[in-house]
């Protein structure tokens, strides 16, 4: 790509066809994406959202014996209290010891965006190191110095010489990007840059003597290892539920995995080109990172959707099998799950049939939702990805197929568009990622979240666990109605006549 | 003031969407990148016990979420843009245009802009505060925010309603018990035959906001912040201010009657009654938890950890109305030197019988080894005078803190994480109650 030699990695903005605004079916978005009609398209209106320094922090935060020091005023970084618990439990339900969860920040003021932020970074950076001896020291940027100018790599490089501690910048400053998903690309050019990707014979694995007997056994376990092992790229939004529930699918198939980017150690990151095959569970995460280990390592990549849904499950596990010649063994196991999936599933489509939602979140988990849905027996009048790029296209042809019609709101929460589309569409169930969800409810209507730690929503477990949570919120709506009873959105009435879509300027 | 570990505050824009959110039917235009928006109301949100988006916070506040190319080329006209389409769009009472970083490092002219919409089709108030993060921390913002208030909205009157006053210095989510300790000390207030404007309870209006020129007392609730913001309130609108301490229990808050009575002009006989009254009934309340306080001997070593404007409060709470051991009081805001010789001179004034050591530090880590300093963890003598049973009035950030030291936990101070926060509140006397209730609740929840 080239991309990875430069400082900063480029923003998703300007390496894709990429829009956050739009609104119409599936067709047209698909005509718009590919015709590169999309890319134009704004609002006259929006709301607040998250900021790809979010995310970054998020997947930072992740790393045990790591501290993370935040660039910025005392604001940037701010909302990290709320993510302290989420990783903390996260971590213990994947076994990490993830004992202390440290974060600075520079608290940079009016003098030092006159005169730069350097020193005060320096010393950051110093502290972090002498006081918590971390073995990773991210360094991560915000908008107000990146503007003046401070040079993080710089900086970090200089700092290299005197502390203990990797020093990692992280380039994600929140004007550089209008989607939050460019943290992935950040956050893994960190990574291809800073964190040591190739094993160390001796330590991390080791060949006996050229004329020992057992020479050539040895060497035909370690290949075998190598090539019966699989990456498997996990990211924020897949719970360890998710992780346990796929790398079962994968131990089925006889294959060992190994979990990378998050909860994984420094020291276990060389052990990434270890491996045949890296396996990406969504289209728009992992293609930076992918493609560098296939272009540095010629280790091959599958990005094949999401494993979410009973179809969808298959598929993907198909793929999978397919690069190791073990489509036979595949479907046996596929016929199985769902054998069993659909025994259990029985009792609860009664309770879910006919009934109608919309879905709203990441751009390849609402398609599959959409799609897991209709399996289930749901109707789904509306989607609403965060964002839209010419990544996602795979993922939304096959969607164009199950519903043509669907109505698509591309929009990163902009609620007043959501609100519309509710009062509009009066579904029974709205799936929402987080910090929609009270909105849906004061609208009156059934919330379930997108996904959550603690449940799986990937493969067949994923599948029964989300229609027994959908079962459960639409059996008892009382607090929302008593809530849309009593509380009011903060619109003007007559935006509910106007088309949920007047205030995006650009679209074709 | 250098790097903070972990900091308990965030920046001005971080403060002055806190405020916003909690005033009635008011809407913010944020004029910033788009992540400021929800990191701050994510920051607010999480730290304060879970103060919601309410009206038309969090993820609905109106955002002119500018990119690189306005950064580049200006972001004047997106905002004009933004401000146009959301008075349109919103219905609020009044809106706040607040400007960020980046839209001041460009130079945008948040006011001049905000100033073309002050006639417009809905008749809607408008103004504009600059609030860039960097300027200062949130608790500034929040006295921002009034002074813009103060500046365009609140007109001052000359005839002064002299049983009215305003209170201020009790900040939104950064002081995550605002809603109760406001609705406890205007429920005295009343008492004593005084109005007040608290701005953020429930049953306040935009008209509160509105009256608050007719008021013949600013009362701030904070020794360290917002007093230079007042005193030019005074000088524009002629209201004198005077700074209190929030009252928390009994004690206090029969001193805070006293002192809120003289520089109201109550007879001293009034709030006297008011005092006696509150007392019986606050002590019948505290008499029956005894039995279980006494045999069980809840008497602790206490350590408070809390920003500017509670550590003091809640540091005489322990020692003065429940009688504990006071020996640490850690005030966890990056102050500047005069606003600590404040804090300082205030602490002198409680003289307290055992002082307790006054300590300023922003860093989770460094409270716990300035602790350590003092007091080794492992004596190797038999005998020793251990801290314990100890007990820390402190955030969710305490926890590592408080295992280490096996201390009892209550988090009443920002970022308070595991708690969800609606009417409770420490002020005053129900507040005084509610805290013993929660202290108590903490040792006996094992049970």
């Amino acid at each position: 790509m080239g991309y990875y030699e430069q400082k900063a990695p480029p923003v998703r903005d300007d390496r894709l066809e990429l829009t956050t605004a739009f609104g119409g079916c599936v067709e047209s978005l698909l005509k718009g994406s590919k015709g590169g009609c999309t890319a134009g398209c704004a609002r006259r209106f929006s709301q607040a959202n998250a900021c790809q320094l979010l995310l970054t922090l998020q997947m930072a935060f992740t790393v045990p014996e790591a501290v993370t020091v935040v660039h910025g005023p005392a604001g940037c970084g701010s909302q990290s209290n709320a993510a302290e618990f989420a990783i903390r439990t996260a971590a213990a339900a994947r076994g990490v010891k993830r004992d202390r969860f440290i974060w600075l920040s520079t608290n940079l003021q009016n003098d030092d965006i006159v005169a730069g932020g350097r020193d005060k970074l320096a010393e950051a950076i110093r502290y972090a190191d002498r006081t918590f001896a971390p073995r990773v020291i991210f360094v991560a940027l915000t908008c107000a110095p990146a503007v003046i100018g401070d040079d993080i790599d710089e900086i970090s490089a200089d700092l290299q010489r005197e502390v203990a501690a990797r020093v990692v910048p992280l380039h994600c400053p929140g004007f550089k990007s209008r989607v939050v998903a460019s943290a992935y690309d950040t956050f893994y050019h960190a990574i291809i840059r800073h964190f040591e990707l190739e094993p160390r014979p001796g330590a991390d694995y080791r060949l006996p003597f050229e004329y020992a007997p057992d020479h050539d056994l040895k060497e035909w376990q370690f290949q075998r290892e190598r090539s019966n092992t699989v990456n498997l790229i996990n990211a924020s939004s897949y719970g360890a539920p998710d992780e346990k529930e796929i790398v079962r699918l994968l131990n089925a198939l006889d294959l060992e995995v190994r979990v990378y980017t998050e909860y994984a150690h420094y020291d276990d990151f060389r052990k990434i080109t270890m491996a045949a095959l890296n396996i990406s569970l969504c289209n728009v995460h992992d293609d930076y990172l992918a493609t560098y280990l296939e272009e540095k390592y010629g280790m091959p990549s599958l990005v094949s959707g999401m494993p979410l849904g009973i179809a969808a499950t298959g598929e993907w596990l198909l793929a999978v099998a397919g690069r190791f010649g073990k489509e036979g063994l595949a479907r046996r196991i596929i016929a199985a799950e769902e054998a069993q999936l659909s025994d259990a599933l029985l009792p609860l489509r009664g309770r879910l049939a006919g009934r109608r939602a919309v879905i709203n979140g990441g751009v390849i988990r609402v398609a599959y939702i959409a799609i897991m849905l209709q399996e289930l027996g749901l109707e789904v009048v509306g989607l609403r990805p965060y964002h839209y790029d010419s990544l996602s296209d795979p993922v939304y042809e096959k969607l164009r197929e199950h519903f043509p019609d669907v109505d698509v709101n591309v929009a990163a929460s902009q609620m007043f568009e959501y609100m519309n589309i509710l009062k509009r569409e009066r579904p029974d169930l709205c799936v929402s990622h987080g910090g929609s969800n009270a909105w849906a409810m004061k609208a009156g209507i059934a919330t379930a979240p997108l996904f959550s730690p603690n449940q799986a929503s990937l493969g067949y477990a994923g599948v029964y666990a989300q229609a027994r949570h959908f079962a459960k919120v639409l059996a008892n709506t009382a607090l929302q109605r008593n809530i849309a009873e009593n509380v009011r959105l903060p619109y003007r009435s007559e935006w509910y006549e106007k088309d949920p879509y007047s205030y995006i300027t650009g679209q074709i | 003031m250098g790097f903070v570990e972990k900091p308990r505050f965030s920046c001005m824009l971080g403060g002055a969407l806190a405020t916003i959110n909690a005033l009635p039917r008011v809407a913010p235009i944020v004029h910033a990148s788009q992540g400021c928006g929800g990191n701050l109301y994510m920051a607010a949100f999480s730290g304060s016990g879970y103060f919601g988006s309410g009206y038309c916070g969090g993820n609905s506040a109106p955002s002119s979420s500018i990119i690189e190319r306005d950064i580049v080329f200006g972001g004047e006209e997106r905002l004009a843009e933004q401000i146009e389409a959301t008075l349109e769009l919103m219905d609020a009472d009044l809106f706040i245009v607040l400007s960020s970083c980046m839209t001041e490092i460009i130079g945008d002219h948040v006011k001049g802009v905000t100033e073309r919409f002050h006639k417009n089709a809905y008749g809607a108030p408008i103004l504009a505060v600059e609030t860039a993060g960097f300027a200062a921390n949130s608790y500034e913002g929040y006295g921002k925010v009034f002074e813009g208030l103060f500046e365009s909205y609140i007109d001052p009157v000359p005839q002064k309603d002299p049983r009215l006053l305003n209170i201020f210095g009790v900040i939104p989510s950064y002081d995550p018990f605002f809603r109760g300790e406001l609705e406890e000390i205007r429920r005295i207030l009343g008492r004593l035959g005084i109005k007040a404007n608290t701005f953020f309870t429930n049953g306040q209006t935009v008209e509160d906001i509105r009256s608050a020129g007719a008021a013949s007392l600013n009362l701030n609730l904070s020794s360290v912040y917002f007093a230079e913001g007042l005193e030019r309130i005074r000088v524009s609108h002629g209201i004198p201010h005077a700074a209190l301490e929030m009252p928390v229990g009994a004690q206090a808050t029969e001193r805070f009657i006293a002192d809120v009575s003289a520089l109201m002009d109550v007879p001293p006989e009034t709030g006297d009654a008011v005092a006696a009254d509150e007392a019986r009934r606050y002590y019948a309340y505290m008499d029956r938890a005894l039995d279980l306080y006494a045999d069980a001997d809840f008497q602790q070593y206490g350590i408070v950890v809390s920003n500017a404007n509670r550590a003091i409060p809640y540091a005489r709470y322990l020692i003065e109305e429940i009688g504990w051991i006071g020996e640490y009081v850690f005030v966890t805001d990056d102050l500047d030197e005069a606003q600590r010789d404040r804090l300082s001179a205030e602490f002198q004034k409680a003289s307290f019988p055992a002082e307790p050591r006054l300590v300023f530090e922003t860093g989770t880590d460094r409270i716990m080894k300035r602790f350590f300093e003092d007091r080794p963890q492992f004596v190797k003598d038999r005998y020793f005078d251990a801290f314990s049973p100890a007990f820390i009035l402190g955030s969710s950030l305490e926890r590592e803190f408080a295992q280490a030291i096996n201390a009892g936990l209550l988090s009443v101070s920002f970022p308070v994480t595991n708690r969800l926060i609606m009417h409770r509140g420490y002020a005053g006397y129900n507040g005084g109650l509610a805290l013993f209730e929660d202290i108590v609740g903490t040792l006996v929840g094992p049970r």
